[in-house]
């Protein structure tokens, strides 16, 4: 496992792909920085520190959903995959190797976008409104998102022995999830009434109630699919509106836990050629 | 002599490197051209350039006479089939929609030819497995079913046998000989495999580091690769002084072994090495191969 | 040209992405309807009474939404139906008989066009028959609905150049895949963009609480994200360019003139079409 381990490193470190991944994320960070930054010098906006702070959350859904079937796509389709069954690695070991390369990749392009963010950051946004357990809370768990990202393309990926078709249901499948976060939120963003009046005793009288809101059970499944799908947990990071910052890292290691037990067991049963 | 190739000063330079230099060659009509060269002299480049898949940077080639900057070459090239590398199939159809495929792009009218086509080259009962599925074997004469859809003239094959089983490699040697005597199609073949190409190859031409060194006839070649008789004997000494003594051009390989370029009488050499103390052990007739002739054209030292 | 258009149509017709595609497209467009239809019914629409139908437009709605994604969907199947001929090197069969680059070029440009167009077309049907009897029929008026449709077509011919052009220059598959995709989401969240910096009011309304709990009117301010002169035409030109753009628009039925936008769409189309042959006739192949 190590050397399988070493091996990868060694093939990242002269990836172009690789480095091309760090570039862009570290563009992108610098790009809404330098935004803010514009609008801050203009008009004296004032922005807290953690807006676009986890936006990589977002980003990477995309960034590993290319990174993955393209690095790793390439052992099915340059058969590199024989030499390292051949000399006597595991299945196992080789499928777990990819997963823990890739979520190494994950955050290291994170890395690189938090980078311009705190750089600027630090010195002129408002300190966020949030304790600094709950920021911890969320830091950990996109840092679990992003395993659990990996674990599903790495799913896809060493079950897909062509790197195309790899890429295509690996991006396709990250905006179909889009969607269903998309569908999962909006019912669930309708308020309960439709309007609301405060009397001169400072009561509140509810007024009429919204067909549109959803209550009950239904409720419920809608906000746990929420905070299952990989999609759903990166809408919530990046808006920074975590409703259960201490559930949502649960969820995020269930999934990945799930995907790479599937995943694996379908591998070792793959007839490689 | 009619010529169905021929190149004149053919180069092709990528970035600092000149995989084709000057280079040039007749292939004549109905021949079969073994072209030979070591990995990365240059005959798969030359075969890009003459298949339009890639432009010269300078010189020209012409296919039946028609010159390489003429307009005419695209209807030239309708009489010509080529394997390029490896066999260009369709992984998802089947060998019979792999043919027609092509079928459609020459603008066959009628598919009637699929099946005996197919029979050729011994596919006929593949039926809907897809080529994706196929051995190598079997991919590689898809290939050259496919190149031969259009009932070509002249086949271009690059390196056919390559990864092929024995027996994968006397069908493919087959089926190139009964295309060359049956329907008088001219094959210019590249290989490195030297020995299976000096069983087909009528003509040969002798690529290095992008240029021609060599071009002849197997009957060329037969002539030119001397017959020599590989001697044994207890005394080399004596056997050269012998030798020296009837006017004959040997070479001593060690203390016992020398080559003998020459027809001798082997009852009348055996006599004069007796008188000379020495004992003759054995004498084998030895042809000098392809290869050694190869090696000795091209230098057998740096491999790149 | 048709020898290769033949041939290219053979093979379409083997491909499982174009039926996948198709039947995707199939069911997207009967969902749609569906869905809709199931959700106004949650509400309590009564879908029977036609000035129901006529004020809320429904057809409509759920029979134009193929402009959003018929781009991702050109993208995937152009990207891998031409990758196809590099990675399986039966391009080299078809020039080697002696067929030139630019008809390849355009054949394949051809057969990708025709293939989108047929998904879309899949479900517009689809939409529509299914759609129409649930909630009722089109209550725009018929030209501007034409418009939209001749217009998509348009986009969707700008779309197929595009990725043509990188499908035909890009000998790896995989790449070209991603190249195509990862553009048409750039493209998409670009156009998003433009559209919510266009629509930005020109004013900020706010209100004002004041101390006897009244709440009043705060005198309009200029809004700091309302852009203006140059730079809104700039953006405004882009919008109507970019075939992601007018998937907005006609997914919207936003559009005010359909003609500059067709107009745009074959430039588009024809300048990408020209680039991508001539590189193409250059390329060295392998």
């Amino acid at each position: 496992m190590r050397n399988l381990l070493a091996a990868n490193l060694f093939r990242l470190r002269k990836s172009v792909l690789f480095w091309g991944l760090l570039a862009v994320m570290f563009a992108f960070g610098a790009f809404f920085t330098l935004q803010h930054l514009n609008h801050y010098l203009k008009w004296n906006a004032k922005f807290y520190l953690t807006i676009d702070l986890f936006t990589y959350a977002l980003l990477l859904g995309f960034g590993m959903a290319v990174f993955i079937p393209l690095f790793f796509g390439a052992e099915h389709s340059d058969g590199t995959f024989r030499n390292k069954l051949a000399v006597g690695h595991s299945r196992l070991s080789i499928y777990l190797s990819h997963l823990i390369i890739s979520t190494v990749v994950a955050i290291s392009a994170a890395a690189a976008y938090v980078l311009p963010v705190l750089a600027v950051g630090l010195f002129i946004y408002e300190p966020p409104a949030l304790d600094a357990g709950t920021l911890i809370l969320l830091a950990l768990g996109t840092l679990a998102l992003l395993a659990a990202y990996c674990a599903l393309y790495t799913l896809v990926v060493m079950n897909c022995a062509r790197k195309s078709g790899a890429a295509v249901i690996c991006l396709v499948g990250m905006l179909a999830l889009y969607l269903a976060a998309g569908n999962v939120e909006v019912p669930l963003m309708h308020p309960e009434y439709l309007s609301m009046e405060v009397t001169d005793f400072g009561e509140v009288i509810p007024g009429e109630p919204n067909p549109r809101y959803v209550g009950g059970a239904k409720r419920q499944v809608l906000e746990t699919l929420q905070d299952l799908l990989p999609t759903g947990q990166s809408l919530q990071y990046m808006r920074v509106q975590v409703e259960h910052p201490e559930r949502l890292p649960l969820y995020s290691l269930f999934d990945t836990a799930v995907l790479t037990a599937a995943g694996a067991a379908l591998f070792r049963r793959k007839d490689l050629k | 002599m009619e010529y169905v190739l021929v190149t004149q000063g053919l180069s092709k330079h990528y970035k600092g490197f000149k995989a084709l230099d000057t280079l040039t060659m007749r292939v004549p009509k109905g021949s079969i051209y073994g072209f030979v060269g070591r990995n990365g002299a240059g005959k798969t480049t030359l075969i890009r350039l003459i298949c339009g898949l890639q432009a010269p940077t300078s010189g020209t080639y012409a296919l039946y006479g028609v010159d390489s900057a003429q307009k005419d070459i695209a209807k030239v090239r309708r009489r010509m089939g080529a394997v390029v590398e490896t066999p260009s199939i369709y992984l998802d159809l089947t060998a019979e929609d792999n043919l027609k495929e092509q079928f459609r792009v020459l603008g066959v009218p009628s598919d009637e030819g699929i099946p005996e086509l197919l029979k050729l080259v011994g596919l006929e009962g593949t039926g809907s497995k897809k080529a994706r599925n196929f051995s190598l074997g079997m991919k590689q004469r898809l290939g050259i079913a496919v190149a031969l859809a259009g009932d070509p003239d002249f086949l271009v094959l690059d390196e056919p046998v390559n990864g092929l089983d024995p027996q994968g490699i006397i069908e493919i040697r087959e089926l190139i000989l009964k295309l060359n005597r049956e329907r008088n199609i001219t094959v210019l073949i590249s290989s490195h495999i030297l020995d299976e190409l000096s069983r087909l190859a009528t003509h040969y031409g002798f690529i290095d580091s992008g240029r021609i060194v060599k071009e002849l006839s197997a009957r060329e070649l037969e002539a030119a690769c001397r017959k020599c008789l590989r001697i044994q004997v207890t005394d080399t000494r004596a056997l050269a002084r012998v030798l020296d003594g009837m006017g004959i051009e040997y070479k001593i390989l060690d203390d016992g072994q020398a080559d003998v370029y020459a027809q001798v009488n082997i009852s009348q050499l055996s006599k004069a090495l007796d008188a000379e103390g020495c004992e003759l052990l054995s004498a084998q007739e030895r042809d000098e191969s392809l290869e050694s002739y190869f090696v000795n054209l091209v230098g057998g030292g740096s491999h790149d | 040209m048709t020898e290769l258009l033949s041939a290219n149509f053979l093979r379409l017709r083997k491909t499982n992405a174009f039926w996948g595609s198709l039947g995707v497209c199939v069911g997207l467009g009967a969902l749609a309807a569906l869905g809709e239809f199931r959700s106004q019914v949650g509400l309590g629409a009564d879908l029977s009474v036609p000035e129901v139908i006529q004020a809320k437009a429904l057809l409509e709605g759920q029979f134009f939404e193929y402009a959003a994604f018929i781009g991702i969907l050109a993208a995937e199947f152009i990207a891998l139906f031409v990758g196809t001929e590099y990675s399986d090197g039966a391009i080299r069969n078809k020039i080697v008989v002696g067929q030139s680059r630019l008809s390849i070029y355009f054949a394949n440009l051809i057969s990708g066009f025709t293939a989108s167009f047929l998904c879309m077309a899949g479900y517009m049907l689809s939409c529509l028959a299914v759609g129409a009897p649930l909630l009722g029929w089109f209550t725009k008026p018929a030209p501007l609905l034409l418009s939209a449709i001749a217009g998509s077509v348009v986009m969707l011919a700008a779309f197929c150049a595009m990725f043509t052009f990188v499908s035909m220059n890009c000998a790896k598959k995989s790449t070209s895949v991603v190249i195509c995709l990862l553009g048409v989401f750039a493209l998409l969240i670009f156009a998003v963009y433009l559209n919510a910096a266009l629509e930005a009011p020109e004013f900020i309304q706010s209100y004002e609480l004041s101390v006897d709990g009244q709440v009043a009117l705060a005198p309009l301010e200029p809004n700091p994200m309302y852009i203006t002169g140059a730079k809104r035409e700039l953006y405004q030109f882009l919008y109507d360019l970019l075939p992601t753009g007018q998937s907005v628009q006609y997914t919207t039925l936003g559009f005010t003139d359909p003609l500059r936008l067709m107009g745009l769409s074959a430039v588009v189309a024809a300048v990408f079409s020209a680039a991508g042959a001539t590189l193409f006739r250059r390329k060295d192949l392998k």
